[in-house]
């Protein structure tokens, strides 16, 4: 929008008294909070999640991984605010590092997998022919595999660290999400700015980049919000079953899994603090990804 | 119509080939001499001959493509291969184990379209009233609770408060069918509730969609009472993607079995699948994966198929 220009133009005082960007981001978000206000709270967990997770070395009142035995399985108190697990280790702190694996598999897995996934989806939709139709058949066979057994199936191929679980998750995301891009961008193709601009000489590169590109950016940050909170959710069940972060590191999965769980009648709130952190990141998660969806999909725009 | 059946039918077939080169691959890429690490337990003892014949037996000898031929002449005969240490026919121990997986699914399936469908319609009837806020909400929240974390309460919280836990002994169905489904229960009602959610939420869009169609004003100014509206004619238009969604839902079934069957000990697949990669019983975990997959691909093709019988207005040439 030209507002620098000194001399006025016509239609341009329409442009006028047009807020700054702060202003317009601050009465986007009052909206939004008003209009989805469930959608208003995933964003709220997403922020307490970050700051948890970035700041885990501050707030984390004792080491996550040391034991001390004469404080084992002991229940919230004003010391252990969360309890202490088999070992004496401080419950509390292994959360607060666990929102840090959760937070790395969400922002990892999340980038990692739109990328390539937006990209394969614009270039097969673009190319079309045999090379579409191969890949194709490769993201049907993958989705024919439920979603745990091959990230297991992957995790035991390259071994379970941080990065080989961003990896797995990545690995099936790439397929199916670009399956959703290409069918966005065939949708965008047909449309008559992009037959203008092809008409024009416009390279398909530049096609798919400059007109293609920002017309899908709706389902990419739904899928990519949607995403997040999945990733979170798959490493914690793949750490549950033994094949995602291994002990003594923390994870929300690992927390509950079979090890801890033995201790559980004894000691419920080793329950309590990993699936009220989990259930409570992934429903913001789903709440932010809903809202989002209804404001940025035009077609569900007043549905509400 | 049968024309239509035949070409879907072999429209899988590069589907699944692509499938079973993957799940190829998959030993291929294994890091390390997956023949050594086997024999590993077994130290100096273990001459050229027994590795190479246990080379063979994993389908590693020759090269990729002669391994993929192999095997997809094997999966055509419905030989999946042998299991590593029992010597027993892959297809034997997955068909032992499959119907445990396939009754807690059924159940699953059951118990939450039983849930869904009403709470989805209310939802959308009373849209924006505070009971529609309040179902959405408790719908999300089940799709948000992990499947585990539910499972891990279902086993802890009845033996902390009546000191009872649900039992962890399979009975088979045959043998005690009410104790089967005491045993059974628990882990379907874990996968039911998540199912319950995602298929209520379904309803409840397809409902409103529905309810703003034409053919509904036309009911209701004829003067059709409520009931009659929804029931003949929104419910049974607003079921059809439901039944897509129950379709795609196999996958997460099977999935969220290897969760359940390993919370509630049961014999099934899921823990067939941790039990095999425990052991390193690589052709039972191929196997596991190979059939799963072609399963689902059945379904998908049975959901497309299906369509043509809820939706008179889609005719397949």
């Amino acid at each position: 929008m030209a507002t620098t220009q000194t001399q006025r133009i016509p239609g341009e005082g329409v442009f006028a008294d047009e807020p700054s960007l702060a202003q317009r981001v601050l009465s986007a978000s009052t909206k939004f909070v008003r209009r989805k206000p469930l959608g208003a709270f995933g964003a709220l967990m997403m922020t307490v999640l970050i700051l948890v997770a970035v700041f885990a070395n501050v707030l984390a009142p004792y080491d996550p991984v040391s034991q001390n035995q004469s404080v084992a399985l002991q229940g919230p108190s004003a010391s252990h605010l969360a309890g202490t697990d088999q070992f004496g280790r401080d419950v509390m702190s292994r959360l607060i590092h666990g929102a840090r694996v959760s937070l790395y598999v969400g922002v990892g897995a999340t980038l990692l997998t739109l990328i390539p996934a937006t990209l394969l989806g614009i270039f097969t939709a673009y190319v079309g022919g045999t090379t579409d139709y191969l890949i194709q058949r490769v993201v049907d066979a993958v989705q024919a595999i439920p979603g745990l057994i091959l990230l297991i199936a992957i995790v035991t191929v390259l071994g379970s660290n941080l990065i080989n679980i961003i990896i797995a998750l990545s690995f099936g995301g790439i397929l199916t999400n670009s399956r959703v891009m290409r069918g966005a961008t065939m949708q965008i193709a047909r449309s008559d700015y992009v037959e203008a601009a092809r008409l024009l000489g416009a390279k398909d590169v530049r096609v798919m980049l400059q007109h293609i590109l920002p017309n899908i950016m709706p389902p990419i940050i739904v899928l990519a919000s949607l995403g997040f909170g999945n990733y979170i959710l798959a490493e914690a069940s793949l750490s549950f079953l033994g094949f995602g972060i291994q002990p003594p590191a923390a994870s929300w999965g690992n927390m509950l899994s079979s090890e801890g769980r033995r201790y559980m009648y004894a000691a419920p709130w080793l329950l309590w603090g990993p699936a009220i952190a989990l259930s409570l990141v992934v429903f913001g998660m789903n709440m932010f990804g809903d809202a989002l969806r209804d404001v940025l999909d035009p077609r569900l725009r007043g549905a509400q | 119509m049968t024309r239509y059946i035949a070409r879907r039918m072999l429209g899988m077939i590069p589907t699944a080939l692509v499938l079973l080169f993957l799940v190829v691959l998959m030993i291929r890429v294994l890091p390390g001499n997956i023949v050594d690490i086997l024999l590993s337990d077994f130290g100096a003892s273990v001459s050229n001959e027994q590795k190479e014949r246990l080379a063979e037996h994993l389908g590693l000898s020759g090269s990729l493509p002669e391994q993929y031929i192999r095997y997809v002449a094997g999966v055509a005969r419905g030989d999946l291969g042998q299991s590593l240490w029992d010597q027993r026919p892959v297809t034997t121990i997955i068909l032992e184990r499959a119907p445990v997986t396939a009754e807690v699914a059924v159940i699953a399936i059951v118990f939450s379209v039983i849930i869904a469908i009403p709470i989805g319609v209310i939802s959308a009837v009373r849209q924006d009233s505070p009971i529609d806020y309040i179902l959405r909400t408790v719908s999300i929240l089940g799709i948000s609770l992990p499947s585990f974390v539910v499972a891990v309460a279902i086993v802890i919280f009845p033996a902390l408060w009546w000191g009872k836990s649900v039992p962890f002994t399979y009975t088979g169905i045959t043998e005690n069918p009410i104790q089967n489904l005491i045993i059974v229960g628990p882990p379907a009602a874990v996968l039911g509730l998540r199912l319950s959610a995602t298929i209520a939420r379904m309803v409840r869009t397809t409902m409103l969609e529905v309810m703003q169609q034409d053919y509904i004003r036309t009911a209701k100014a004829k003067g059709l009472n409520d009931y009659g509206v929804i029931a003949r004619h929104a419910l049974k238009n607003a079921l059809i993607p439901v039944v897509t969604l129950l379709g795609l839902q196999l996958a997460f079934l099977v999935g969220g079995s290897v969760i359940t069957e390993s919370i509630f000990a049961l014999p099934g697949l899921g823990r067939l699948l941790l039990e095999s990669i425990a052991s390193r019983d690589y052709p039972i975990i191929q196997g596991v994966v190979v059939v799963v997959g072609f399963l689902v691909m059945i379904t998908n093709l049975l959901v497309d198929l299906s369509y043509a019988y809820l939706d008179p207005r889609i005719r397949y040439s």
